[in-house]
């Protein structure tokens, strides 16, 4: 049970750095800072590091020469913004999370004992799409056909394998999908629901009609004897009149509307289709409540236990889950995390797409004779045996800091659980981000006091943490030791451990830009501190001296600290005439005398 | 001839003095002897005026020495060029000595402020500890003070030097650090306890429990020590330091004395023009023309007249010899006289600083470009008055020359008399080595004049001397930067000691008397001067209107005015037999001019 202390590699394209170009350079660009494990930063927008060509003998040879370790933060961003419906993004990134795990599969697994050289995990932040519910989401990608969890285009699939979800669909919100699917002039939901009433009377007569042929001939004939010219329209009226069973029940209607929707759909995207990320959220949250009791969705229970919608309509009255008389979908924050992660979630059990697989076999023909490749995320996850860690998000946009689909502790654990329930693997955990949190405007403090109280195994899904100076704002910058940004930092690893992490990575996670001076010179030495307190399990109030630096060899070491002043100690003397101090101390004295060695670097390195 | 005293004064204020020289009291002498013949009579009648009771002294000295004359150049001009070396390298080295006292100095004044800020924790201590509130307060603001500044001291100037985890740096992660650390008492060093008593950070409290432990240490057993042993080094060396820059002044002054004494004539316009005018070639003929311009005064009796001599002087007021209550104050201040005994010496005639005397004292300082004051008006009058006690040593009971003062020196006893022969005696002599090996020497006296002075006119001659002395002194004393220029007065530069120009230029820094305006008002001009006046006029229109010789009314002052009857039948007599008779005999007797007696 111990940590590791890690510092990331950081982003190359930042600083244009070259030393940061590509994972053969970036897994040692870390033997400086006092480390041994590297965080990989894969470049934003871009999968081709996975794929540089023998990069793996790369890393191999950096492994065993080195001894060094690392670990993978995949891409951010809309390309692996698992939690969307918008089918382009979707699927993009679908195709990068197979990307990574064939990439991984065929650089280390395939080959012959590379498993021990997989990264300890790959990172993804668990949510990176815009805001849903909150704000105006419908007018930003309406128009553009929504997928279920499992990628279907067609949501008609997953209303008829859930015969009560297409109950409900076609009684409270077949109208409002109908109106927005559909393109004629519709004035309101009475007016489809009359004109699809009339259609099927219509119809139902014109069939009587042709069955019943002579008693329609008497109709005619007592219409003409009461007076009345026996003209179809009147002829209409009678035979309803004396059969008021051909009139259209509500099923018959709504089930013409449901029919009319799809072939609708059909014509201008793909039948069944949705094409309002909101909508297709309300769906899967009603999935989701109709499968409660299912143990394979456990999401439902997770987050509102036996409760109903109903129920928690009546909490956020006067909203409702879908107003179906004012058209009003509301997308309460627990509901868009819950549905969220059910879309995660649903990228490992999604079929491989086939557009991706026709991509790689064109590149790798020989793929096609081994079965790994059409596997689900999830299988290849297991085969692959690599650890996949979700952690919370930064900030995506300014002004709409902690709204991501995803972000609360609670709303993380429920997904790694529901993972670890469903998906039956212990490959999908947790990193936490503490700086994530903080400029979005979420406490870490209070988010893991709130775990302790109803999921005090938090911890133990978190695998590893993202350490920096805890600021409100995102920036990856060194924090001092000592300073009250490592003891909060401290603080806040010690409540994580409490929850149950007891090891993983501490890692220091820089942006790019820093030298190596500037990390390890602070940073590394106070996560030193941390990670040897928090393995003594040392209460935050009991800490000793020595996390602040101050012992024989720490960086406020008082003896050496004491050399130095002894030094200057006759410094405010200096300037005077008859025993003059010296300028740059009598250690200083020799050290000038070395070649290339000048004062101004001396007083800047007498400490170091 | 006086330099500065021309006029008769008799025929213009009658009775207010005299400086009157007998028509026949003039001579130009030109003797030509053997060499060293002259100079022997020259020195001869110095000594005899002396035995006659002269006072004798020098007023004017110069050189001409042609380079042809090695041997006297050698020892008269090539010196004077070797004294303004050995001048130039005192100098240098008094500059270097006070340099050297301004850099111990300055270490003594760094030490003092440390040790101040000590002495400030130590009395603030005490005053802890004192039952008084108020003292109480006291002392832990003076601890305070003393505290705070060495904690800044350290700060600054030595925990800077830790980098990265000094108190300066630290304060980009607490911003308050250096107030805080500033608040801690010495026995803060628990960062627990920090943070809890200054509502702190326990990781803020750890630091500042450890730069506080360090900073203890630093004061206390690193830094005071160092200074309690420098301090007392330094102490020693500024004491040195002073002492040399007195001593190496002292050591110069002769050489600088020495060096001024030499004047070479060919300085002055009037000794270039003169040797271009001389009949020997100054390029190839060897020779040395030396000026001395000798004075002498010896007081007569007229007949029926004061005709005792005084073995004591009677003792009077000072303001009765003439003195302003402006100038007494002056003298107690430079303590000339004491504010408790204000008796001087009285003279034949009294007040002795008459308008005589201080109509001439603006002339004596224009002349010599010296600024007088109430001191040297003072000196000359003691000096008179020493001169007039010569004999009297031995009959004071032992009371020795230097509590009497200077100028007292054994001789003829001079007649207690304000009438006095005045020599001036402006002597050129010339050597001449020939060609052939002969030396010659020829004296000139260009031209004796004998006069007679009353006692005002004489201590204005006296002045004279002090402003020539002065001169010196001042030539000196601005050399070796003893002595500033205040102001000009006038074309009169006025000289100071530095610690008194420096109160003049700052009185309220150095303590000196802010000028407040303030005009000095002469007393000595009272209702019976004013009458005096009147009289005068009175009588100067009877003369000049009617022709009426009424000097009785026209005289004012103690001095003779008859010079029909007296002056020139009495007192001219006196002057021209033991005045101009005297040494014009004797140089014609020393000369070897027959059948001359003296």
């Amino acid at each position: 049970m111990t940590y590791y202390l890690t510092v990331s590699s950081g982003i190359g394209s930042i600083g244009r750095d070259p030393n940061l170009m590509g994972l053969g350079k970036k897994i040692p660009s870390i033997l400086t800072y006092g480390v041994n494990i590297v965080q990989a930063d894969m470049e934003t927008y871009t999968s081709a590091e996975l794929f540089e060509p023998e990069v793996e003998i790369t890393i191999k040879r950096l492994i065993d020469s080195l001894g060094v370790k690392w670990v993978m933060h995949g891409e951010i961003g809309q390309t692996v913004a698992f939690e969307t419906a918008q089918q382009q993004i979707w699927r993009q990134a679908h195709r990068r999370l197979h990307q990574y795990m064939d990439a991984m599969y065929d650089k280390f697994v395939k080959p012959k004992d590379m498993s021990k050289y997989l990264p300890g995990y790959i990172d993804f932040h668990i949510s990176n799409m815009m805001s849903i519910g909150y704000f105006a989401e419908r007018y930003r990608l309406a128009g553009t056909v929504m997928l279920d969890f499992t990628g279907r285009n067609s949501w008609s699939d997953l209303l008829e394998e859930n015969s009560e979800l297409k109950e409900w669909f076609k009684r409270d919100i077949l109208l409002l999908v109908y109106g927005r699917e559909v393109p004629i002039a519709i004035t309101s939901t009475e007016d489809v629901k009359n004109r699809m009433a009339s259609q099927i009377r219509a119809r139902n007569i014109r069939n009587y009609y042709i069955n019943h042929q002579q008693e329609v001939e008497e109709i005619s004939q007592d219409l003409g004897r009461q007076g009345i010219p026996p003209t179809e329209e009147n002829l209409f009226q009678e035979i309803l009149r004396r059969h008021s069973d051909l009139n259209p029940s509500d099923g018959q209607i709504s089930d013409d509307i449901y029919k009319e929707w799809e072939e609708a759909t059909a014509i201008r995207f793909i039948k069944g289709a949705i094409t309002d990320e909101e909508l297709a959220y309300v769906l899967v949250a009603k999935y989701l409540e109709f499968k409660k009791n299912d143990p394979n969705e456990p999401l439902w229970k997770m987050y509102f236990q036996d409760r109903s919608m109903e129920d928690l309509e009546k909490k956020w009255s006067p909203k409702k889950l879908v107003n179906t008389k004012t058209g009003e979908i509301y997308l309460d924050p627990e509901i868009v995390a819950m549905v969220a992660s059910r879309y995660v979630l649903g990228h490992f059990e999604a079929d491989v797409l086939k557009e991706y697989t026709g991509e790689m076999l064109k590149k790798n023909p020989e793929r096609e004779k081994n079965p790994f490749y059409t596997k689900s995320a999830i299988e290849k996850l297991k085969e692959i045996k690599v650890q996949l860690v979700f952690e919370n998000p930064e900030y995506s946009e300014g002004q709409i800091e902690g709204l991501q689909r995803i972000i609360r502790a609670e709303h993380m654990y429920y997904f790694a659980k529901a993972a670890e329930q469903t998906l039956k693997t212990d490959r999908i955990k947790l990193l936490i981000d503490l700086n994530h949190w903080l400029h979005n405007a979420v406490d870490p403090g209070k988010e893991f006091d709130h775990m302790k109280k109803d999921s005090s195994d938090f911890g133990s899904y978190v695998r590893a943490v993202h350490i920096y100076e805890p600021l409100p704002i995102h920036w990856h910058n060194p924090f001092e030791i000592p300073s009250d940004q490592q003891f909060k930092i401290y603080r806040w690893l010690f409540q994580l451990r409490g929850l149950g992490f007891k090891d993983g990575y501490l890692v220091f996670e820089r942006g790019g830009g820093q030298n190596p001076q500037e990390i390890t010179k602070t940073a590394v030495l106070a996560l030193r501190q941390i990670k040897e307190n928090l393995e003594k399990d040392i209460e935050p109030s009991k800490l000793p001296l020595e996390f602040y630096g101050i012992s024989p060899e720490g960086v406020l070491s008082t003896e050496r600290q004491m050399v130095i002043i002894r030094e200057h100690a006759r410094d405010p003397l200096k300037g005077l005439i008859i025993i003059p101090e010296e300028e740059h101390t009598a250690l200083g004295k020799d050290a000038l005398a070395k070649p290339g060695m000048t004062p101004e670097k001396w007083k800047k390195e007498e400490l170091r | 001839m006086s330099n500065v005293v021309k006029e008769f004064i008799l025929d213009t204020d009658p009775g207010m003095g005299i400086n009157a020289n007998p028509f026949e009291s003039e001579i130009y002498l030109d003797l030509t002897g053997p060499m060293g013949s002259l100079s022997g009579l020259y020195y001869s009648l110095m000594f005899q005026l002396g035995k006659n009771g002269f006072f004798v002294f020098k007023m004017d000295e110069s050189i001409n020495v042609s380079p042809m004359f090695k041997q006297y150049w050698e020892l008269t001009i090539h010196q004077k060029e070797a004294l303004e070396a050995q001048m130039k390298s005192g100098l240098a080295q008094i500059a270097t000595a006070i340099h050297d006292y301004d850099l111990v100095s300055h270490d003594l004044r760094k030490y003092q402020e440390y040790l101040d800020y000590y002495t400030k924790i130590e009395k603030g201590l005490k005053l802890l500890k004192a039952k008084k509130k108020e003292e109480a307060e006291e002392g832990a603001k003076l601890q305070k003070e003393g505290l705070q500044t060495l904690r800044s001291v350290f700060i600054d100037q030595v925990d800077a030097h830790t980098g990265d985890i000094s108190i300066r740096s630290i304060t980009q992660r607490w911003p308050t650090i250096i107030v805080d650390f500033m608040r801690l008492d010495d026995k803060d060093t628990d960062q627990k306890k920090i943070s809890e008593r200054y509502e702190i950070s326990e990781a803020e409290g750890a630091v500042l429990g450890t730069k506080n432990k360090l900073f203890v240490e630093w004061k206390d057993n690193l830094f005071k020590p160092t200074l309690k042993e420098r301090y007392q080094n330094v102490l020693r060396l500024t004491e040195a330091r002073k002492t040399s820059i007195e001593k190496y002044s002292e050591m110069l002054k002769p050489v600088v004395a020495r060096y001024k004494m030499i004047n070479d004539s060919l300085e002055g316009g009037g000794g270039r023009a003169g040797s271009l005018k001389a009949f020997f070639p100054a390029a190839s003929q060897a020779f040395s023309i030396d000026n001395t311009r000798i004075w002498a005064i010896l007081p007569f009796a007229p007949a029926e007249k004061y005709k005792v001599t005084r073995d004591y002087l009677d003792e009077i007021p000072i303001r009765k010899a003439g003195f302003t209550r402006d100038q007494i104050e002056e003298l107690v201040a430079g303590k000339k006289i004491s504010d408790r005994d204000m008796l001087v010496p009285a003279l034949p005639v009294e007040p002795s600083i008459d308008e005589i005397v201080l109509r001439y004292l603006p002339k004596v300082e224009n002349y010599y470009k010296v600024k007088l004051n109430a001191g040297d008006i003072y000196d000359a009058r003691k000096r008179l008055t020493n001169l007039f006690l010569r004999k009297a040593l031995e009959t004071r009971g032992g009371e020795s020359y230097s509590k009497i003062g200077e100028f007292v020196a054994p001789g003829m006893t001079w007649t207690y008399s304000p009438y006095f022969v005045f020599l001036d005696l402006p002597f050129e002599r010339a050597v001449i080595k020939l060609p052939n090996g002969t030396e010659m020497e020829n004296l000139m006296i260009t031209n004796m004049t004998v006069q007679n002075r009353t006692q005002n006119v004489v201590i204005v001659t006296l002045l004279e001397l002090i402003a020539r002395e002065k001169q010196m002194e001042n030539y000196i004393g601005q050399l070796l930067g003893e002595q500033g220029l205040v102001s000009e007065t006038g074309s009169i530069p006025v000289f100071k000691e530095i610690s008194e120009v420096a109160k003049e230029r700052y009185p309220e820094i150095f303590g000196g008397k802010p000028d407040e305006g303030k005009e000095k008002k002469s007393d000595q001009k009272n209702m019976f001067a004013e009458m005096d006046k009147l009289r005068t006029k009175f009588g100067k229109f009877l003369d000049n209107t009617f022709g009426l010789k009424f000097d009785i009314l026209r005289a004012r002052g103690p001095y003779e005015f008859a010079v029909d009857d007296r002056l020139a039948e009495m007192f001219q007599l006196e002057t021209m037999y033991q005045g101009y008779l005297f040494v014009l005999r004797y140089l014609q007797r020393g000369s070897g001019v027959p059948a001359i007696r003296v």
